[in-house]
């Protein structure tokens, strides 16, 4: 384990996210485990509602209120200061909205969103909010901050940032308020880049340009990537690892091709048999998974997908939690099938 | 079974009856437009409460013969500004509310009117009794009281819970009567700031253009103008030999020429908002004139904002009659309103010797918090995407 | 930016024309003839109006002519700076108002100031630690602020200052101060005594305003922007104050222009009930003894004043948001 752990960039193990409410506990994120590697792209897929974007704001400690960890831990191995060793620090022990965490917010782990439209403040230019953030963790001079802003803009492919620099979000198009965002967000030199669904709001040829340009980046930083998205497409495309979640637990982690070509657990099968191909015969039915994704206030017992499984094992899977288990190299699965 | 609250909030069943939700996202779904803004209406605790005590200020206005237990209009020299007596519930033991009667002597080194309670003279105070003669609802003559003493006919004796005015007459008695006015006057003046907005400022939104423009300069200019001012220098115009009732309608015009524009300008917001719905476009495709269209499909979309505005209105009202009359300016005596009552209270001498003729701001405030709260509750209720 | 102001100045001279008719139609409602009562009232003085100028002044006021001739005629006179004469006072209406409009100046910006001053902070604070206790006494002293009538509320407090602190706290100087010309201590004297004017006054409008910034401020806070913010590491109250505050200021700041008149509206009773020296008791005194030039004239000088002042938030509005400052409609 220790040799893992040297390996890993970002750990996660049992991490619990509720919201308390009036009329009860959402467990938004309830066990959820997983090991992101550096340099690697991690893909989350699930359904709207799984949990995704919380664990990716638990990660970095941003969950609204009132939304709270409640449990688990998140091990990340921090950029070691000139010389030192590596270090590695719960994140979910971190005191929230501390120096600590702040430190890394933006630094280190930085976020970009899916609404570049709002992500923005509307009152404030572009280049000041990146020039803020890197003069938040840059000991240098504003100047200076501004050069790179100029420089990290015309790296993500925004034409003339000199004059873009000093526009408003509003004046941007969607494709270039999300390269600006991605600008934003890699302008200190991240380990970690989270994108939550960074494509779902572009259209499809921008979404490619916005990948590609994702990708590009990777090769030449080499940050690890995850990828939250519903879209296994882009998945496909992407992503080295993928976890595949489930009402706030990953039901199945592994390597990109092994999901794809050899999935063991029933929910990761019923998604991809959902996916409708170019090549089927006309007229012939989708399939869907049966069911519908359960009310937040009505979790199943047990394993959380048994009421829509068709693998469903009465007595077994209705009464006790699976957890996730290897069935291979890299790749885990949480269900009775395999014990 | 889930409660229709409940019902309304689908995340409030426990999870352990799946059930339910269903049932009760049912019920939701084929509930009328009125009946959810009711079930809404209903968790507001503080709205509710104050839709009581507003229907309780009604009560008053049609019960205020009924409540009062003194003439207001009768003025006694010796009873002028009596303060309030104070009232012993308890006579030996069992429940008989009374009070001791004043001895009013002239102080030989002010002048001033002194009263003494005499605490051998009781005046029990009794319920449901006969007490000067009055219409009821303007058509029943009657004469029977909440409130009065044995022997109620006659004026001399009677009891006085909030003190009397300079000119000796019962302030609890003439509060009953004020009331009535004041808030009839703020429903006569709503009622026509309605006519008004509703028709500009449906105009406005529906037809747009140069129309809209037009009328929205105009709200914008009469926003911009300090109303008080205006409303004295008109109020005070009023031709000093005019009755009552013709000084009543002229203060509700006055005071609604320049209250309209909140009204219309809500109605002309809901108006633009639902031109654009698809629902009324395809109303208009479908065939309907514009008049279907606007009665049938439009109205009752924003029905429930205009209730809510027209009761966030009254208060306005209500308050604006109370300054003008407290000036002087607005009713005059011998009209009893809220604001003619306040209007002894006008000097800070006169009100530090008798400070109970301070205690019509009371029912001012309670009735402008009550008005608020009903109306805000009302407000939050109609619309469809709150909470 | 500058179609914008330009806009807002159009409206600011069409308000002060609807005004000026307006406190015309105040001048001309009582019944007579101005210049009769005018020569009757110089009677009683003893002094003689003699026909010749009896007839000037009807030509100059243009009686016996068309009603829209008596108005531009008064228009002019004004033009010329002659605001007509005040029938009890027997002197100029310019001479009577005096000072007194100054006062109510500075009173309602002194409203005014402390609304923005309260009403910002207070709204902030609200919105940030919603459901706390300083939220809910805040919107509890806010409601008492809206419920309340502002003139009963200063009646109250003069009750209370008289009876508990055997204090006059009408009036806007001390005895000391009252009719002497001005000085740095006649100023000091004035700002110590405007506090309470200006609470009261400015009470309604604060509540009214600290609403605004909540409901905004809620709003924006909900907004992916702030998350965006949150997750550069910012700290926490740069992340509130820097960017929701700013984008909930506009209309915040919008709606402020509106509590003007709201405010001067005010100031006429609250001013008679305390007692100041501003234009709200002449008023009062003139419309009572249909002094009609003064009234009219005191009408006509609160409205302009109003829409002045009304301007120059409109104006201050564009420096406080850069999205008008770039919109070319």
């Amino acid at each position: 384990m220790a040799a893992e752990a040297r390996q890993t960039l970002l750990s996660v193990r049992d991490l619990r996210t509720y919201f308390a409410q009036d009329e009860g506990t959402v467990k938004a994120v309830d066990g959820v485990s997983f090991d992101l590697y550096p340099g690697g792209t991690l893909g989350i897929v699930g359904e709207s509602g799984c949990g995704k974007s919380v664990t990716a704001r638990s990660i970095l400690g941003i969950v609204d209120r009132p939304g709270r960890i409640v449990g688990g831990e998140i091990r990340f191995r921090r950029r070691p200061a000139d010389g030192a060793a590596d270090q590695a620090v719960d994140l979910a022990k971190l005191p929230p909205n501390g120096p600590a965490i702040r430190a890394i917010r933006g630094a280190e782990i930085a976020l970009i969103f899916q609404e570049p439209m709002s992500s923005f403040s509307p009152v404030h230019t572009i280049g000041s909010q990146i020039v803020e953030v890197i003069m938040l963790h840059q000991q240098i001079s504003r100047g200076e901050a501004r050069e790179k802003t100029i420089e990290i803009l015309r790296r993500v492919g925004v034409s003339s940032p000199e004059q873009r620099i000093d526009q408003l979000s509003n004046q941007l198009s969607g494709g270039l308020r999300q390269r600006a965002m991605i600008a934003m967000a890699l302008s200190c030199r991240p380990t970690l880049l989270i994108a939550d669904e960074p494509t779902t709001a572009l259209d499809v040829t921008t979404q490619t340009q916005i990948l590609e340009l994702l990708r590009q980046l990777q090769r030449e930083d080499g940050m690890a990537i995850m990828l939250i998205t519903h879209d296994l497409g882009v998945v496909a495309e992407m992503a080295s690892d993928v976890a595949v979640m489930y009402l706030g637990r990953v039901v199945e982690q592994a390597p990109v091709d092994d999901i794809f070509h050899a999935p063991r657990h029933p929910y990761t099968q019923a998604l991809l048999r959902s996916i409708p191909r170019m090549r089927s015969r006309s007229r012939e039915r989708l399939n869907p998974i049966a069911g519908a994704v359960p009310h937040p206030y009505d979790r199943p017992s047990g394993c959380p997908f048994h009421p829509r499984c068709p693998q469903f094992m009465t007595g077994r899977c209705d009464a006790e939690e699976p957890t996730l288990r290897p069935v291979g190299d890299k790749h885990t699965v949480s269900c009775f099938l395999y014990p | 079974m889930a409660k229709p609250e409940a019902a309304l909030d689908p995340t409030s069943a426990p999870a352990d009856r799946p059930g339910a939700v269903a049932a009760a996202e049912q019920r939701v779904f084929v509930a009328s437009q009125w009946q959810l803004i009711w079930w809404r209406f209903r968790k507001h605790k503080v709205a509710v409460a104050s839709a009581f005590v507003v229907a309780g200020f009604y009560l008053v206005v049609l019960g205020a013969d009924f409540l009062a237990y003194s003439n207001p209009d009768v003025s006694e020299a010796q009873r002028s500004l009596m303060p309030p007596q104070r009232v012993y519930w308890f006579d030996g033991g069992r429940f008989g509310p009374y009070v001791h009667a004043f001895k009013g002597a002239r102080d030989p080194q002010t002048f001033k009117r002194v009263y003494r309670a005499d605490p051998g003279e009781k005046i029990p105070i009794r319920f449901f009794v006969d007490g000067f003669e009055y219409r009821f609802l303007g058509l029943f003559p009657m004469t029977r009281h909440l409130i009065g003493v044995d022997g109620g006919r006659d004026a001399a004796k009677t009891i006085f819970l909030l003190g009397t005015d300079v000119q000796g007459r019962d302030l609890w008695s003439r509060l009953m009567y004020g009331t009535r006015i004041s808030l009839t006057i703020g429903l006569c003046g709503v009622t026509m700031s309605l006519i008004l907005g509703v028709v500009l400022g449906g105009l406005s939104g529906f037809y747009g253009g140069s129309i809209d423009t037009l009328i929205q300069r105009v709200i914008e200019i009469l926003r911009s103008i300090p109303t008080i001012p205006l409303w004295m220098g008109l109020a005070a115009a009023l031709p000093r030999d005019w009755s009552i009732l013709q000084v009543y309608f002229a203060i509700t015009v006055i005071i609604s020429l320049l209250a309209w524009t909140e009204l219309a300008r809500v109605v002309r917001g809901r108006f633009l908002a639902l031109r654009e719905e698809d629902f009324v476009v395809s109303a208009r495709l479908v065939g309907c004139s514009q008049m279907r269209t606007i009665f049938v499909h439009m109205v009752p979309s924003f029905m429930s904002h205009i209730i809510a505005a027209t009761t966030l209105a009254l208060p306005a009202m209500i308050v604006s009659e109370t300054s003008l009359s407290f000036l002087g300016l607005g009713l005059r005596p011998p009209a009893i309103s809220w604001g003619v009552l306040l209007q002894q209270a006008q000097n800070v001498q006169t009100v530090a010797i008798s400070p109970w003729l301070m205690l019509p701001a009371v029912p001012v405030i309670i009735a402008v918090i009550a008005f608020n709260f009903l109306g805000d509750g009302l407000r939050d209720a109609a619309d469809p995407y709150g909470r | 930016m500058l179609a914008y102001i330009g806009r807002r100045a159009l409206l600011a001279v069409f308000t002060v024309w609807a005004i000026s008719v307006l406190s015309f139609v105040i001048i001309q409602l009582p019944p007579g003839d101005f210049v009769t009562s005018y020569i009757a009232q110089m009677a009683t003085m003893g002094s003689v109006v003699t026909d010749e100028e009896a007839q000037n002044l009807r030509i100059q006021y243009g009686l016996g002519q068309p009603i829209y001739v008596q108005y531009f005629k008064w228009m002019r006179l004004i033009g010329q700076g002659n605001f007509g004469m005040s029938m009890e006072w027997r002197r100029p209406v310019t001479e009577v108002i005096g000072d007194r409009l100054w006062m109510t100046v500075v009173v309602s910006v002194a409203a005014l100031f402390l609304t923005w001053v309260l009403a910002l902070p207070i709204g902030i604070y609200s919105a940030v630690r919603q459901y706390s206790a300083g939220d809910y006494i805040a919107t509890l002293v806010g409601f008492i602020g809206l419920a309340v009538p502002n003139f009963l509320l200063a009646l109250v407090l003069l009750y209370l200052g008289f009876t508990l602190f055997n204090a006059n706290i009408g009036g806007l100087f001390s005895v000391e101060f009252q009719d002497v010309p001005w000085s740095s201590a006649r100023a000091w004297d004035l700002i110590k005594h405007l506090p309470i004017p200006a609470m009261i006054l400015g009470l309604a409008g604060t509540a009214q305003q600290i609403r605004i910034m909540r409901a905004n401020l809620l709003d924006e806070l909900r907004k992916p922007y702030v998350v965006t913010a949150r997750s550069k590491g910012l700290p926490e109250s740069t992340v509130v104050l820097k960017y929701p505050v700013r984008v909930a200021l506009n209309p915040f700041a919008s709606t402020i222009g509106y509590t003007l008149p709201y405010i001067v509206s005010g100031s006429i009773i609250v001013s008679i009930v305390l007692g100041l020296p501003t234009v709200g008791p002449l008023l009062l005194k003139a419309l009572v003894s249909q002094d009609m030039f003064l009234a009219g004239t005191i009408v006509l000088m609160l409205g302009v004043m109003t829409v002045i002042g009304t301007l120059i938030s409109d104006i201050l509005l564009v420096w406080v948001d850069p999205r008008i400052r770039l919109e070319d409609t």
